[in-house]
């Protein structure tokens, strides 16, 4: 067990899961007073009928005093203004956020702006700004792989300046996670498969980065041995209600690990490539996560080892032999994306050359790499990774990344 | 899995560590703290946690307020909480920390619900409207291994219990710096009742977040027990003191110990700490700590609710860890993990030189004495807040005497 000179913990989310939790709803607003809430979403959860589960489980104890669905895959501060003047009009007390990522890091977006009453989210930005807990919310994750639900941040794009920008604070927690069955029956194939893999790469980076402790390494390993159990057997068969229940706690318990020991340069990565070309985040980190792991290899291979054992079973790790786990860890992460690829029909790419958008256009033609190297440079993620990384790196990483072959791990320099 | 809805919560944030102490009033200003009222037992004054406290807060711009401990023979434990009230509000502080274990920790979430709710919530107990407020920020500084009941959401006033998701500390800071010299046997109590609370939780709670916090804490112990206690050879000089060179060793232990406290606040049924404390209070013996009586009864409350489950042979997993656990067929894991418990009591009273029990008989408690206690456990009403039916208690009576 490694346990580091000091290390913070903790998430006081309450956190209720089920195959009904949303019945738990009007329960959970009511002990802060709250009965008027704003329902936040976007227009996929509300066609998929998801936003009709939440309001069927509330109907007759809550007034809800809107349905609002007009939450952009990639919200942008403006958005998040426009939605905050409509929360304030309408009279509402409180925020259930049904969604993905998107969706809960908009509704942490309001909730700073209702509660603080400005209509300037920027003052929020660094550590401390908040002095204080904000109104409620309820997150309802749909997603099963941001783990937002469970997170201290809030990425919220600023288009007019092309970068996303982070909140972090303790009180951007919501106060309850409703992780119910339901929310996820209809998620599509390929979107189970990125967003599980968004989940997976917070779990392995929260075991292998530089600020791992004992408690952050417990809630990831039990995370990555759920999507190991459970990814693959719902993308043939979603109906499994037991199945999708622990792929959702799966995502929380990689959120809460993530959360808790940060994460490195696979995240660095992935928010560039999503903020260059458009990609969504599961589909970076599902193609990226091996990469970071072969690029920190040297510094961090008894770490990656050690995952072995909640991605493959304890079957396959005893019969590893003592000086292969690493590297097996990192051959497991990829047969499972080749294994994506198959059952979904070859819409989860394994490589980013191979990310189409829907007019099959390709996401990240190669003359974009230098571009996207240039903006990793300035994401935060990376003062976390266990090796330095330069532009000369990123670009390495990312044609191989692109090709969809291994790192020349001789090429990595050794800080 | 199970397919009821389960919750989970815990409200602390846990700093661990060397220099934790350090971090605190960048915590506590961040929950709006100014003016610290700090209470403190007499285990605090002798690791003189003092020395490492003023220094911490010398430059944040708060000011600490230092209570001596408690005399315990100058007053009630009323008398206490309304001078420690007095003070508070007529010096207009805004903040708790607790510095110690047991009852200094009670006394200061006592303290925080007179100064939050109003003093008037001793006479109307809990009330649901309660429920969403919020109470004085409050750290909890481990000085011991403790009970695990410090970090829980639960006081002991006066014979009073207090029971709000608030009481919880919001910060639960454990600095081996703070680490006060102890007995073994106070420290195996601690650990043994931490290891109790975090092995049932792991096998019978179906929850994966109360799993994850239950896993730890089973490591942690693992790792940090022995290595305290097998290192000295000095039983027979009990009480014997346990100093400065494992400190790090203590600080995991009462780091598990708090963890046990979150699990405690998320389930009412962990029977053998349960039995345990019931045995400490009701059996005529002055060598059985709770915490003891909790390890003794610990695998066979596993073999008797859990029998040869895939759950129970998960356990090995935290004990043993990934490399024994690998080693181990499925069809033999159940009966490893229960092995390797076992194996601790065995390998305790060998070091104990007999002072610390395997069975309650080696702690002096005869069949005629338990089958009182079997009475006992059947007549009185003393399981129902932990939820256990009479079926259970049938079960219970079953591990007293197999125990």
């Amino acid at each position: 067990m490694y346990i580091p000179d000091y290390y913070e913990f903790g998430c006081p989310v309450n956190i209720v899961a089920g195959h009904d939790s949303l019945e738990k709803t009007a329960d959970i607003l009511a002990v802060p007073g709250s009965s008027q809430p704003m329902l936040l979403t976007d227009k996929g959860v509300r066609q998929a009928g998801l936003a009709d589960i939440v309001l069927d489980a509330v109907k007759d104890r809550l007034d809800i005093k809107c349905v609002e669905d007009g939450v952009p895959p990639d919200s942008d501060l403006k958005v998040v203004r426009q939605l905050a003047q409509l929360y304030n009009q309408k009279g509402c007390d409180s925020i259930i956020a049904v969604g993905g990522g998107s969706v809960l890091d908009t509704a942490k977006g309001i909730n700073m702006l209702v509660s603080e009453k400005t209509d300037d989210l920027m003052q929020f930005t660094g550590a401390g700004a908040l002095k204080r807990k904000l109104r409620p919310l309820i997150a309802v994750p749909t997603t099963a792989g941001t783990g937002s639900e469970v997170t201290i941040a809030a990425v919220i794009a600023d288009h007019e300046k092309n970068r996303k920008m982070i909140f972090g604070s303790h009180f951007l927690l919501p106060d309850a996670a409703l992780i119910d069955s339901r929310m996820t029956l209809t998620l599509p194939a390929h979107i189970r498969a990125a967003t599980a893999m968004d989940a997976m790469a917070h779990a392995v980076e929260a075991c292998v980065m530089l600020s791992k402790n004992p408690l952050s390494d417990a809630h990831a390993k039990e995370a990555i041995r759920r999507i190991m159990k459970h990814l693959l057997p719902l993308i043939a068969e979603p109906e499994n209600k037991e199945g999708r229940l622990s792929l959702a706690l799966a995502a929380a318990l990689a959120g809460i690990a993530f959360s808790n020991s940060l994460v490195g340069m696979v995240h660095a990565l992935g928010h560039s490539v999503g903020s260059v070309c458009h990609v969504p985040h599961g589909n970076c980190m599902a193609i990226l996560l091996s990469y970071g792991l072969e690029y920190n290899f040297h510094k961090t291979e008894e770490r990656i080892a050690d995952i072995l054992f909640s991605l493959a079973g304890p079957e396959i790790y005893a019969k590893t032999p003592k000086s292969q786990p690493a590297q097996k860890s990192i051959d497991c992460i990829r047969k499972l994306n080749r294994d994506l690829f198959q059952a979904t029909k070859g819409l989860h790419a394994t490589c980013l050359k191979d990310l189409k958008d829907r007019e099959q256009h390709p996401m990240v033609p190669k003359e974009k790499l230098p571009e996207i190297a240039q903006t990793a440079l300035g994401d935060g993620m990376v003062f976390y990774n266990p090796e330095d990384v330069d532009y000369e790196d990123w670009l390495m990483v990312l044609e191989a990344a692109w090709e969809g072959v291994p790192l020349d791990r001789t090429k990595v320099r050794k800080g | 899995m199970n397919t009821d809805n389960f919750t989970f919560l815990c409200r602390s944030r846990s700093l661990f560590g060397k220099n934790a102490l350090e971090h605190l009033p960048f915590e506590l200003s961040g929950m709006g703290a100014r003016k610290v009222f700090v209470l403190r037992d007499n285990a605090s004054e002798s690791s003189d946690s003092i020395r490492h406290l003023r220094p911490a807060f010398a430059d944040s711009g708060m000011t600490l307020g230092l209570c001596p401990p408690p005399d315990q023979n100058s007053g009630t434990g009323t008398d206490i909480l309304k001078d420690c009230y007095r003070t508070f509000t007529g010096k207009g502080y805004d903040s708790i920390i607790a510095l110690g274990t047991g009852p200094i920790t009670d006394l200061a979430k006592a303290l925080n619900l007179a100064v939050s709710l109003g003093p008037e919530v001793f006479k109307r107990g809990i009330q649901p409207q309660d429920q969403a407020k919020s109470l004085l920020p409050f750290a909890y500084l481990p000085t011991r291994g403790g009970s695990g009941r410090e970090s829980s959401c639960r006081a002991c006033c006066n014979a009073q219990i207090f029971e709000l998701p608030a009481l919880a500390p919001d910060i639960v800071l454990t600095d081996e710096r703070l680490m006060a010299a102890d007995t073994k046997e106070n420290i195996i109590c601690s650990a043994f009742s931490a290891l109790s609370v975090c092995c049932e939780t792991f096998v019978f709670a179906d929850n994966p977040m109360a799993k994850a916090y239950a896993s730890a804490g089973i490591s942690l112990l693992m790792e940090h027990l022995f290595p305290l206690l097998e290192t000295e050879n000095e039983w027979n000089a009990r009480p014997a003191a346990v100093g400065n060179k494992y400190r790090r060793n203590l600080a995991c232990i009462a780091h598990a110990s708090a963890i046990s406290g979150f699990l405690l606040a998320n389930s009412t049924s962990i029977i053998s700490f349960h039995l345990g404390n019931f045995i400490a209070e009701n059996a005529d013996t002055s060598g059985l700590t709770a915490g003891s009586a909790a390890a003794i009864f610990l695998p066979r409350v596993l073999e008797q609710f859990a029998g040869n489950t895939p759950a129970l042979a998960q356990l090995l997993l935290p004990l043993g860890g990934q490399d024994a656990f690998s080693a181990v067929p499925p069809v033999q894991q159940a009966a490893a993990a229960i092995h390797i418990l076992q194996n601790i009591l065995n390998r305790f009273y060998q070091i104990s030189f007999g002072a610390v029990p395997r069975s309650l008989g080696d702690a002096g408690i005869d069949k005629s004495a338990v089958a009182r206690l079997q009475e006992k456990i059947q007549q009185e009403d003393i399981w129902t807040e932990t939820g256990i039916s009479g079926a259970g208690r049938d079960k219970i009576a079953a591990v007293l005497l197999r125990s």
